[in-house]
């Protein structure tokens, strides 16, 4: 996959709890190379693993690590991206997922984890987030080193097979989709705005 | 008055590097530049926008 890819890094983004953990499942599945250090383990919220690494936490203090991701996956959340070196190449699947499921499920995994969150409305708190999802946007449109494919997540738990495709084609066109397809699990959409 | 501080080798020659490639007439022009965009952005961040840090700090995100 190394090859299919070159020095490209490839990046699944988004705002947390918008499926970039099941984009990373899907992606080590369909055989590329996950950039990951299994320090965040598997839990409720995230039953299959999380697909981190620490050091994109860091970022914004340090991003020379980001060399060794070429050829590989490493999940940046949407906020972190600017803190890319400019100076690679970039594919970036973006995942979209309805505002509301996004802070519904922030705050269970808050609770689970016992942490603080925003001290906002979620009103408020999403609308900052929608406005930080189009400071991306754009910030992303203004270089071209920077691929991006949007993945919407209820489109992919209902109907994965021709999103793993294009998502296959938008990477190169050598993973395995049939792999990649069986990592979506329907049973773990549980955040689900009414109508959805 | 101009001030001096300490930064590691390794991550000098790296701003060397970056400075040379974004063609900036030195090094010290270049650390200057984004030291000033860096501190302008925190700068500006609103109460709710560092909020909104908080939401991504509390869920493991950021540090």
């Amino acid at each position: 996959m190394a090859d299919a890819m070159g020095n490209t890094i490839t990046v699944v983004s988004g705002l947390p709890r918008s499926g970039t953990s099941l984009m990373m499942q899907m992606l080590d599945a369909g055989g590329m190379d996950a950039m990951t250090d299994g320090h965040r383990t598997a839990d409720d919220d995230n039953p299959r693993g999380y697909y981190e690494l620490e050091n994109v936490k860091r970022l914004r203090a340090d991003n020379s690590w980001v060399a060794d991701a070429q050829g590989k996956v490493i999940k940046v959340i949407h906020l972190l991206l600017r803190e890319l070196p400019e100076n690679y190449e970039y594919r970036v699947v973006f995942m979209r997922r309805y505002i509301e499921e996004v802070l519904s499920s922030q705050m269970k995994m808050l609770e689970r984890q016992g942490t603080k969150g925003a001290d906002l409305t979620a009103e408020k708190l999403g609308a900052i987030f929608q406005k930080q999802l189009q400071d991306v946007d754009a910030w992303l449109a203004d270089r071209p080193q920077f691929k991006v494919f949007d993945v919407k997540y209820h489109e992919l738990i209902a109907d994965p097979q021709p999103i793993a495709e294009a998502v296959n084609t938008f990477l190169g066109g050598e993973l395995n989709t049939q792999a990649m397809v069986e990592k979506v699990d329907p049973a773990l959409y549980r955040q689900r705005k009414s109508g959805s | 008055m101009a001030k001096k501080i300490k930064v590691e080798k390794d991550l000098y020659e790296r701003m060397v590097t970056a400075a040379e490639k974004a063609g900036y007439t030195s090094v010290d022009e270049f650390i200057v530049h984004v030291l000033d965009r860096k501190a302008a952005k925190l700068e500006n961040l609103s109460t709710d926008e560092k909020e909104a840090e908080q939401q991504l700090r509390g869920l493991g995100y950021l540090e």
